[in-house]
């Protein structure tokens, strides 16, 4: 906002968007839609970012299985083809450009070569 | 990087659940992936997790979720 003379009503969209998106999704964490008053209206957490911009709080686990590739005998076999870390400051003021994740882009860029493959390859990003 | 693969996956439904224990959550996650898995134990247990020393006051938690996958001496 201060860098680029973005207003806090500008990132909207992106709430809007997400609770939009999750009314076709049963497993959403939230089903509602939400206007720009909503998102306007809602109460500060930490300026500037209030309820709306905020994640909301969940819980709940994932796991899976992993097991050396022949041991597994139903095709289609899922393989793990990459797996990479890389890290950097906790605070993202502290960074040299906070608009570019530097940890995401050196682990991602090692990984693709890992398996082999693109960012054009990839059918679906989970992203967190 | 050896040749692995995904034998079996499992996940609870996001949410609040507050019935629930952090123990009870993490095992029953792990619980049915072994299940899909069609496994009996693991040889290895890995934890990924950001905020429960901060939310839950809770560390070390590979060797705290092992217990909600009924291994050591406290059965599921």
């Amino acid at each position: 906002m201060h860098e680029f003379g973005w207003k806090h009503e500008d990132f909207a969209p992106f709430s809007i968007n997400a609770h939009a998106n999750a009314m076709h999704n049963p497993n959403a964490r939230l089903h509602e839609k939400i206007s720009v008053e909503k998102f306007e209206r809602s109460s500060m957490v930490a300026t500037p970012i209030n309820l709306l911009d905020a994640s909301p709080t969940g819980d709940g686990a994932a796991a899976m299985v992993i097991v050396p590739a022949e041991r597994v005998l139903r095709k289609p076999r899922i393989l793990v083809s990459a797996s990479a870390a890389a890290t950097d400051t906790i605070a993202v003021h502290s960074r040299k450009d906070p608009l570019f994740l530097q940890a995401a882009y050196q682990s991602s860029k090692r990984a693709y070569e890992m398996a082999g493959v693109t960012p054009s390859d990839i059918n679906v990003f989970e992203l967190h | 990087m050896r040749k692995v693969a995904i034998l079996g996956i499992g996940q609870t439904k996001i949410g609040e659940h507050w019935e629930k224990s952090l123990r009870e959550i993490g095992g029953d996650a792990a619980f049915a992936a072994m299940q899909d898995a069609g496994l009996e134990k693991v040889d290895a247990l890995f934890v990924g997790n950001m905020l429960s020393p901060l939310v839950n006051g809770q560390n070390q938690l590979g060797t705290f979720l092992l217990i909600g996958l009924g291994c050591g001496n406290r059965k599921r």
